[in-house]
């Protein structure tokens, strides 16, 4: 047998070779795999019993009279890339001038295929039982895509019907009417032209190999006949899918500089974490020179895909998952660097050996038994991992984003798993002309939702930040302007939105703190009730409970305007103070006792010359009434006793 | 043996829940794996090159079951190394999520 494979012929090149007849033959049926991937096979019926059965093309070829012998095959073609004369040998044939016209190769065909001609519609009929054949089960195989192959396989000599000549190139197996092939064959460009290289008995060595291998009979013929008679997607691999979002040259200049940064990072960390003495070469400030750095790119890579997704209208919440995504790429890749860095670093044969067993370990699942259809647990040094999820694809889309830096995941996680890029409306925004304080509260919005959305995720550390709570004082200025523009009617929608920009708009002490707390407070409702986890969260809405406060106070939105110029003359912003003394008044309450609070402090933030007298006791006052139980009237009509 | 469980919530914790049940799948596939290459350095950080003589025996003679069990009497607290790792990786993805997304947002 050959060492390699010779390249398999066109679906036309075996029409011609075996000179295709019109006629009732073998069915052939495309087959997908789990893979998605799809293959033809071909299927008789069994002349003696009756029954369906595949054929290999060497049966096939050995019933029209075709060699399959490989070396023979192979000789053929280096004779023609030599200009020699090629002799087709055929079985009973000791003549190597081969154009053999096709009867005599007719007289030659054995009926080692041993099938009986199939009526149209026979197949499906018989296969679409209980059976199995080769591993797909009937009534599978009878949902195949049916293309009927219109070869005589009887030593009949029929001359096919139509004869378009030269070359036979005709119908085929695609064209169901049976259109003629040729009366090519051998005698319109045999095979010394075109080398038939199907080598039934290498396919059949090939599908031997691929079982040794571990493939089950059914994934080795499929494969074997893949290779051998091309794959019918027209695809040759399986490819990941191209992110629909192409990488800027800003981005890929980004990601080139974390992977150095990735890499110098990994390095100081193998050789501080991992050195057993210590070295000026890995102090504790080169380490950090050399995690600032990372810090900054990785960073600076994600904004970038960031921007570009949102060039693309990506929807805030998918473009935080995205961010997720690549947030957790870049962790795998810094490890990965780091292991293989300490491994260089370490000292001691058998260390450095340790590592490479370790590693080979893990790729070869040593460390996981089963499939991933059931839960699965780490063994046997028993770090006790346990994976609990369906099954698992070859981790395509993962794989191939872990080449990538953050910044490229991040854009192709948007095109591959995002739910869409619905580009989200803000209320509100329809009226008003493209300003910069549009673009902020668009921006704002966009934050607070996406935030809101991964609140579990990332609420924690918002909160702490100095820098978002800056942002968000830095705000309200312009969104001031914006909502001076606004009518009243528009800003007493019933509209998230609108509720939250007059909110964050009126930059009084309170309410401004709503876009410091806003990040974790504008939390309402829980998740969707069938995702298992942790309790559904308070269905309290701060915003809510201002809004309503504000708007029961008559004539409120000409007091949110006045609201909105004081805070712009006086520069004020959230008392973070203030603003802490009501997250801290009111962690102990419930819901509703939040919500008395909430209404209380808007009719108070509407109040003229009110809003802005806030202290920490006023707060814990107002706090203790509601934790009576008191309503929000309740606590207006005891304040002002 | 206390289990460390990926899953759903595991995702769900990292804003990762939103993807298809492939991407969800290979995800989880890749932080086990990730997870194994933490508590590998680990270990290695943690054993002597002397002591590794016997660790090498066993898997060069087709011992790899002992050699575990080898690893596991050396490195007896494997277990909450590897739940520090995990929390290790969680904390890392979330900052650097953090950080992406206030530099965007800015």
């Amino acid at each position: 047998m050959a060492e390699t494979a010779p390249k398999p012929p066109s679906e036309n090149q075996i029409q011609e070779d075996l000179n295709l007849a019109e006629g009732t033959g073998i069915d052939a049926r495309v087959i997908e795999d789990k893979n998605g991937n799809t293959s033809r096979r071909m299927y008789g019926i069994d002349a003696d019993s009756g029954h369906v059965r595949q054929l290999k093309g060497d049966d096939v070829l050995n019933a029209h009279g075709y060699s399959t012998d490989i070396e023979e095959e192979l000789k053929k073609e280096q004779e023609a890339k030599n200009n020699k004369t090629i002799d087709v040998k055929t079985p009973g044939s000791d003549d190597g001038n081969d154009k053999k016209p096709k009867d005599s190769k007719k007289d030659n065909a054995s009926s080692e295929v041993g099938v009986r001609p199939v009526k149209e519609g026979e197949l499906t009929e018989l296969v679409n039982d209980e059976g199995e054949y080769d591993g797909i089960s009937g009534e599978t195989l009878a949902s195949m895509g049916h293309e009927p192959y219109t070869f005589d396989i009887e030593n009949e000599g029929e001359k096919p019907k139509d004869s378009p000549g030269g070359g036979g190139n005709g119908g085929g197996p695609e064209d169901p009417s049976g259109g003629g092939p040729g009366e090519g064959g051998l005698g319109e460009g045999g095979p010394e032209d075109d080398p038939y290289k199907k080598i039934g008995e290498a396919v059949s060595g090939r599908i031997d190999e691929l079982k040794e291998e571990g493939s089950s009979e059914s994934d080795a013929h499929a494969e074997a006949h893949d290779e051998f008679w091309g794959r019918e997607t027209g695809e040759d691999e399986p490819t990941v899918t191209t992110p629909e979002i192409p990488i800027s040259p800003e981005l890929e200049q980004a990601m080139a500089k974390l992977d150095d940064t990735r890499t110098e990072y990994a390095r100081m960390r193998a050789g501080r974490e991992g050195a057993t003495f210590f070295s000026i070469k890995f102090s504790d400030k080169k380490v950090e020179a050399a995690k600032q750095a990372y810090e900054e790119a990785k960073a600076e890579a994600g904004s970038i895909a960031v921007d570009l997704l949102r060039e693309h209208g990506l929807e805030s919440s998918d473009m935080v998952s995205s961010i997720n995504w690549g947030s957790l790429e870049e962790e795998f890749k810094l490890i990965d660097e780091q292991y293989d860095q300490e491994k260089e670093a370490v000292e001691g044969k058998r260390l450095k050996w340790f590592y490479d067993k370790w590693k080979k370990w893990s790729e070869d699942g040593f460390f996981s038994k089963g499939t991933l259809k059931k839960a699965l647990v780490m063994a046997p040094v028993g770090v006790g991992v346990s994976i609990i999820a369906a099954p698992v694809l070859a981790g395509a889309g993962v794989a191939a984003a872990g080449g990538a830096g953050v910044g490229a995941v991040i854009a192709k996680s948007a095109s591959r798993g995002m739910i869409g890029n619905r580009i989200r409306k803000n209320a509100g925004a329809a009226e008003t002309t493209e300003t910069k304080a549009e673009e902020r509260k668009a921006q704002a919005t966009a934050l607070i939702d996406a935030l809101e959305e991964h609140k579990e995720t990332i609420a924690a550390e918002l909160e702490s930040s100095e820098e978002l709570k800056a942002y968000g004082r830095g705000m309200d200025s312009d969104l001031g302007e914006l909502q001076m523009t606004q009518t009243g009617d528009q800003k007493r929608q019933n509209d998230k939105d609108a509720r939250r920009d007059m909110i964050i708009g009126a930059g009084s002490a309170l309410l401004g703190y709503a876009i410091a707390e806003g990040v974790s407070g504008l939390w309402s409702g829980g998740d969707t009730p069938d995702v298992p986890g942790p309790p559904r969260p308070s269905n309290f809405d701060l915003n809510e409970s201002l809004y309503k406060g504000i708007t029961m106070e008559p004539g409120a939105a000409g007091k949110f305007e006045n609201l909105i110029e004081y805070a712009q003359a006086n520069g004020i912003g959230p008392d973070s103070a203030v603003a802490n003394s009501f997250k801290k008044a009111a962690e102990t309450l419930t819901d509703s006792q939040k919500d008395a609070l909430g209404t209380a402090l808007g009719r108070l933030s509407a109040t003229p010359n009110y809003g802005n007298a806030w202290s920490i006791d006023h707060m814990n006052e107002l706090a203790r009434m509601a934790s009576e139980g008191q309503s929000a009237s309740d606590i207006l009509s005891n304040l002002f006793k | 043996m206390k289990q460390i469980v990926l899953d759903d919530s595991t995702l769900k914790e990292l804003g990762l829940d939103k993807f298809s049940e492939e991407d969800k799948d290979a995800m989880l596939k890749r932080i086990s794996q990730s997870l194994e290459l933490r508590v590998g350095i680990r270990m290695a950080r943690l054993l002597k090159e002397e002591q590794l003589k016997e660790f090498e025996e066993l898997t060069k003679s087709g011992k790899d079951a002992e050699a575990a069990e080898w690893l596991k009497q050396y490195v007896p607290n494997y277990q909450e190394i590897a739940t520090e790792e995990l929390d290790k990786l969680k904390a890392e993805v979330k900052e650097t999520s953090r950080k992406i997304l206030e530099k965007s947002f800015k």
